[in-house]
Parts: C-alpha cells; structure tokens; sequence
C-alpha cells in the first residue's frame, strides 16, 4: 500500500507541475495581450493624429536614436498596418488563452480528483496505522 | 449577512478599489494638468521668435541658452512615431489629448463612485443588522424536526393523490424551497377539485333548502373550510344534512382527510400551517353548521336545532352498522353534526340536543365543560347508556362499585363516546382521528376533573348526591352553560356542594381518576395510543399504555396534556395535578381545536 501511495503521490506531483505550467502560460498569454492592447489603442491613436496632419508636416520615425523623415503617407500606411497587425495578434492570443484554460480547467479536474485518491489512501493508511 | 468575516472581507475589497480608483484618477489628473501646461505654452510660444532660456543639460545642469524656431514643434504621436507640427497644431494635438485624458479620468470617477456606493451600501447593510440585531434566523432540521411531523405525511399539493404525497415541513422546521412548478400544478388541480365541490355543495344546498322550511342557521363558528376541499362521494352522509362542509370533508380523500386533520390538528401553527399550505386562499375551519332544522327549546334560552328525522336516521343507520352491543369504546361520528348528537343531553330519558358544543360553554371546555362537567353527565350519561343499545354498557359494567366509579364510568362513557354522545356510544377510534379526539376528550375530561375546581366539584357533588334528577337536571343545566360556570349551573341543580370544597373534592376526583380512569380509559386510551397521536411526539403515546397498569397521575396529566397542547407533547399542564388556571384554558382552546379537528375530520 505504500507503494501505492507513492505512486499516487508521484502522480499527484506530476498533475500538480503540469497544471502549473499551463497556469504560467496562461499569465503570460494574458499579459500579451495587454500588451497589445496597449499598443492598439496607442497606434489608434497614432492614426487619427496622422489624419489630422497634411503635407506641410515631417513625419518622422524613431529607430534608436535616430529620427528619420518618414512620408505622410508612408507613415499612414505603416502605421494601419501595424494596427492590423496588432488586432491579428490579440485575436491569436485571445484563442489560445482560451485553450489554455480549457487545458488548465482538465488539468484542475484531474488535480482534484487525484487529491481525494491521495487523501482517501491517506485516511486508510491512517486507519491501518 | 450572515457572515461578520466575509463582510469585512467584502469591505476590504472595495476599499482597495476605490483607493486604486483614486490613485489612477490623481494620475490622470496630473496628467492632464501637464497638458493644459503645455497648452497653454504652446499657444505663447509663437508670440515671440526666440526666447532666451536655461536649458537644461542632463538632469543636472543648465545652460543658458536661446528658443529660436518657436513655431515647430515635434511632437510625439506615439509608437515611435513623430510628427513636426506648427505650434498651433501641436496645440491641437494637445487639446486632444487632453479630451482624452479627460475621459478616462471620467471613466475612473464613475468606476470610483459605483464603488463607493456598493461600499457604502454593504457597510451601511452591516451597520444596519448590528443595530436591529438583525440576525440571520436559521433553522436546521434536525432528526427531531423529522420525527416531529405528523405521523402522516401531510399531503401537500393535491387533494387527491391517495399516495402519501412528500411531507410537508411543520412550522418548526424550515421552509424548505419547494418546487414551484410543482406546487403549481398542484394548486391548479385543487382549485379545480374545489370548484367540483363547491357545485356539488351548491347541489345539496338545493336539496336541503327543499328539505327543510328553516333556513340553515349556524350558531357555530363558522369558518368555510377553504372550499370544501373534500373530494365527492365518500362515505359520510347519506343523510344530506349538515354541513355542507363536514360532508365534503368526510367525503373527502384520505389524503385530503389527512390534509386537514394534520392542519387541524396543529394547534399552535392552526391557521398558519393552513395557510401556509394554502397559499393564497384562506382556510379557515369550521364547526359543524348545525343542520338546518328545526329550532328546539333546550330550556336554557337557547335553541337548537336539531333535526328528529335526521337523528332517527342517523340512529337507524348505526344500529345498522353496529348492531347490538357495545362496541367497546367505539363509536361513529360520521360528521361533525354527530357530535352533536353525542353532546345531547339526557333530559328525562329523552334526547335532546345541545346547543352548538362551541357556543354552549364559551369556551372553557367546548368539548368539556358541560358534557363532560362529567358529574351531571356522569349519572346521565350512564343511564342514558345503559339505556342505549350500544356503547357504554361496557363501562357500566366495569364500573359501578362506587361513586367514583360511576362518575369516572360516566366519564368514560361520555368520553367514550368520543364527547358524550349520550345516544349512541358506538366510538369509532380508528376513524381518522377520531381516537384521537376520544382520547383527547377523554384528557379533556381529566382536565376538567384535575384542573377544573368547579368541574371538579360539580363532578363530586353530583356523585355525592348520586343524584340522577340533579345529573339530569344537571345536564339541562349544563347545556346552556356558557363556560366554566359550571359552579353555577351545577350548584343550581345540584345541591349542598360549595366550591370551596373543590379542593378536596378535586383531590378526590383525580385520586378517582387515578384509579379508575386507567381501567377505563384502557379502551379508548388504548385506541389513542395505538393510532400515533398526529404531531404528537411518542412519549405521550408512551404514558398512556403504562398508566393503565400504573396508578401514577400519568393518564390524567398525559391525556390531559396531550388535550390541552391540542396535539400530544407536554404534560406539564394539568401534569402537576395543580388545578391552576391555566388549565382551563388549554382544554378550552384545544376542545375547539378538537372540535374543528372533528369537524375537518370528516
């Protein structure tokens, strides 16, 4: 019975580091996607101020310390396409956060259940003991 | 709010919310501070070409230093993105950033305020229950909860199901969550049975309306019995008289039956219980209605009516059914009509009937108090019995070795007859509580002969005297009393007895009924302990077939307590065998209880 216990005991280890990682996964999926939030709403933004500006105005675009003149356009075009870019992203991470979850919702379920066998032969070597 | 720890807990977070609220809004607050700055900067920069400033040189140092192209401005767009605009357009561009900020730091405030009022509520909620000590009341049901329901489970929702339907919960107990459909449909088919029987009631008023010339009259509590919940047919009377009401009761289903002896039953919880059941309708009980007939003059300024043929009938009918002898403490109360024909008097070998047992005696003892001022009954009674074919013959012969045994004999037998039905005797204990309401007569009977210092002395007296013409007189006496005047009407009677000797006189009676009450009470006591006394815990059930063994003040107090708690349960009333007020009381309000619990019985 000892035997069995530690075997249980492994397992229940086992689950246990699985569940974590998904866990951290999912932390980190969701962190993502604030990120990307966050960009989105900046590089709206962006846009708008682009539209309000005409010709007469330089754009320019920092790459490291450097500026470098950009076209109005260009600098438009750019910039909509990063905000595709970013929606695209969001609505990857949004599914496989989902996913996540749903793993991490088995993985509690397994956890769980390993608990009460863990626990069940605890009582009985208690009882035996 | 049950729980101080989650409130607090509850507190806490909003607490941490709106100081994060509040936080972000004085970040943004500053933030927007900073752009009105700017703004405002922005919109005198161009007024002059250049300006002569300390530049800043790292975070350290300044230079003295010049503004020289103060109209462009590189502005940040953000992401990297940068944008050189004229001093006006930055300016715009601030502005709008501004607008910006100033929408969150409004979406903040509103997140703040909805949040502050949820904490004001919850601490405001707490507050509130700490000051009314307001206490979350909770209830678990416990076995004895469990044991305490009615023997029978109480048919909750529909009239008619003959299996026992899910019990209901007593009052004691919790409300459980009942499952509405199911009340619904249950509801619905009551109702729909109500309305069956309301026509069939209209049908047999029709019926005796041609009967008879005089107009139904009830000098009896009237309660409508939620609409005749009792189901058709059945087996009570073929005489149509009656009440309508106890008709269909007795008509009704067994469950519905159970239904109301368990509603009846439930002394305290009476109207309650009812209209828990219920619902919205109200069920009230009611007594008997006298039958509709014609109006006899009891002698005592009151009038019965009483109906010859129906009475002939109904004797006919019984001594069809219980042909010949005793029944050894059975008898039929067919409706609550019959008992009034078991409280009839014995005026001079002729049966008259009483007054509405309700109204007779206000209501010390509705079942009690006269009839079972048992003195006069006693002598009656036993004549009566002896007279009758039926009945109480047995306790005669037990009896009868002395005044006491007369009187407890007469007792019994009017008790017997499930409350002094003087004709017929024939007691039906198996009768859905019926050995109940025997018994509980009976208990009724001790009460008024423990408890009862005028009963008690009536009771002695009269036997003293033995005196048939007084018990007869008595009883003539009795019927018109009103309550516990039984002094009164007895002293008028009877002779000498004065009540001071009560005292003694109730020692003697419950020393008689001591010893006797055991012997006799054996086949109705019996009855009533054999049948689970509805709602009655078993230990009252337990006394009664010890006590008739056992001289102990057992029966008297255990039926008595059992009468005066309506139901069974503490014998602390008349246990004591004080003669304290208080029993008169109980037996009063259970008699009435009793007498409904007759009444819905059927």
């Amino acid at each position: 019975m000892a035997g069995a216990e530690a075997a249980l005991q492994k397992k229940l280890k086992a689950e246990l580091e699985r569940y974590q990682g998904l866990q951290k996964e999912l932390s980190k999926c969701v962190a993502s996607r604030q990120k990307l939030e966050a960009q989105l709403t900046e590089n709206t933004i962006v846009k708008e101020e682009l539209d309000l500006l005409d010709d007469s105005n330089a754009v320019f675009k920092l790459m490291g310390p450097v500026l470098v003149k950009q076209d109005l356009t260009e600098a438009k075009s750019t910039v909509g396409k990063r905000l595709e870019y970013i929606t695209g992203e969001i609505k990857r991470c949004e599914s496989q956060m989902k996913e996540l979850e749903r793993r991490s919702d088995q993985e509690r379920e397994a956890l769980a259940k390993l608990q009460q066998d863990f626990q069940k032969a605890q009582l009985k070597a208690a009882a035996r003991t | 709010m049950g729980d101080p720890g989650s409130v607090q807990r509850l507190q806490d977070e909003h607490t941490k919310v709106v100081s994060d609220c509040r936080a972000k809004i004085q970040h943004w607050e500053k933030v927007r501070m900073d752009y009105s700055v700017l703004r405002d900067r922005l919109s005198t920069l161009p007024d002059r070409l250049h300006y002569s400033i300390m530049v800043p040189m790292g975070p350290l140092a300044f230079m003295p230093g010049h503004l020289i192209k103060t109209n462009e401005v590189t502005v940040l767009l953000g992401d990297n993105w940068f944008a050189s605009l004229s001093a006006k357009q930055a300016e715009g561009i601030a502005e709008h950033r501004m607008q910006h900020v100033q929408k969150t730091i409004d979406d903040l405030g509103r997140a703040q305020g909805s949040i502050e009022s949820r904490q004001r509520f919850t601490s405001e909620l707490a507050g509130l229950d700490k000051e009314r000590g307001n206490m979350e009341i909770r209830e678990e049901l416990t076995e004895r909860d469990e044991q305490r329901k009615k023997g029978k489970p109480r048919v909750a929702h529909s009239p008619h199901s003959g299996s026992p339907a899910p019990p209901r919960e007593t009052p004691a107990a919790p409300p459980g969550p009942r499952h509405q459909q199911e009340d619904a449909e249950e509801l619905n088919r009551i109702w729909a049975r109500l309305d069956e029987l309301e026509r069939e009631e209209e049908a047999m008023d029709e019926v005796y309306r041609a009967e008879d010339s005089n107009p139904a009259d009830d000098d009896v509590v009237d309660g409508d019995i939620a609409d005749d919940n009792a189901g058709g047919g059945g087996d009570i009377l073929e005489d149509s008289e009656s009440n309508q009401i106890h008709r269909h009761l007795s008509v009704t289903t067994k469950s519905s039956k159970e239904e109301w002896e368990e509603a009846a039953l439930d002394g305290e919880g009476l109207g309650e219980d009812v209209t828990e059941w219920e619902g919205t309708p109200t069920i009230r009980f009611s007594h008997t209605t006298e039958p509709k007939k014609v109006r006899i003059d009891t002698g005592r300024n009151t009038t019965l009516k009483f109906s010859e043929r129906r009475e002939q009938q109904q004797q006919q009918h019984r001594r069809r059914r219980h042909s010949g002898g005793s029944n050894g403490g059975t008898t039929t109360l067919r409706s609550p009509a019959d008992i009034y024909r078991w409280f009839v008097d014995v005026a001079s070998g002729h049966r008259r009937p009483r007054k509405s047992i309700l109204k007779s005696r206000s209501h010390e003892d509705g079942l009690g108090s006269d009839e079972f001022s048992y003195g006069s009954h006693g002598g009656s009674s036993s004549n009566s019995y002896s007279g009758s074919s039926n009945g109480s013959s047995s306790y005669n012969g037990s009896s009868n070795g002395s005044i006491s045994d007369s009187i407890i004999s007469a007792i019994i037998a009017g008790s017997g007859g499930g409350g002094g039905c003087a004709g017929d005797g024939v007691f039906h204990p198996s009768e859905e509580g019926d050995g109940d309401t025997a018994g509980d007569i009976i208990g009724n009977i001790v009460g008024m002969i423990t408890g009862n210092n005028n009963v008690t002395s009536d009771v002695t007296s009269s036997s003293n005297n033995n005196n048939i013409d007084s018990t007869t007189a008595n009883s003539a006496a009795t019927n018109s009393t009103t309550n516990n005047n039984n002094n009164s009407t007895c002293e008028s009677s009877i002779t000498s007895r004065s009540p001071t000797t009560t005292d003694n006189s109730s020692e003697e009676v419950e020393e008689m009924s001591r010893c006797q009450l055991p012997d006799a009470f054996s086949g109705v006591v019996s009855e009533r302990s054999a049948r689970p006394s509805r709602g009655a815990p078993p230990s009252p059930g337990a006394p009664p077939p010890p006590s008739r063994g056992a001289p102990p003040p057992s029966p008297p107090p255990t039926a008595t307590a059992r009468h005066d708690d309506g139901r069974g349960g503490g014998a602390e009333a008349v246990g004591d065998g004080s003669h304290s007020g208080e029993p008169p009381a109980p037996p009063r309000r259970v008699s009435k209880f009793k007498a409904e619990r007759l009444a819905s019985m059927r």
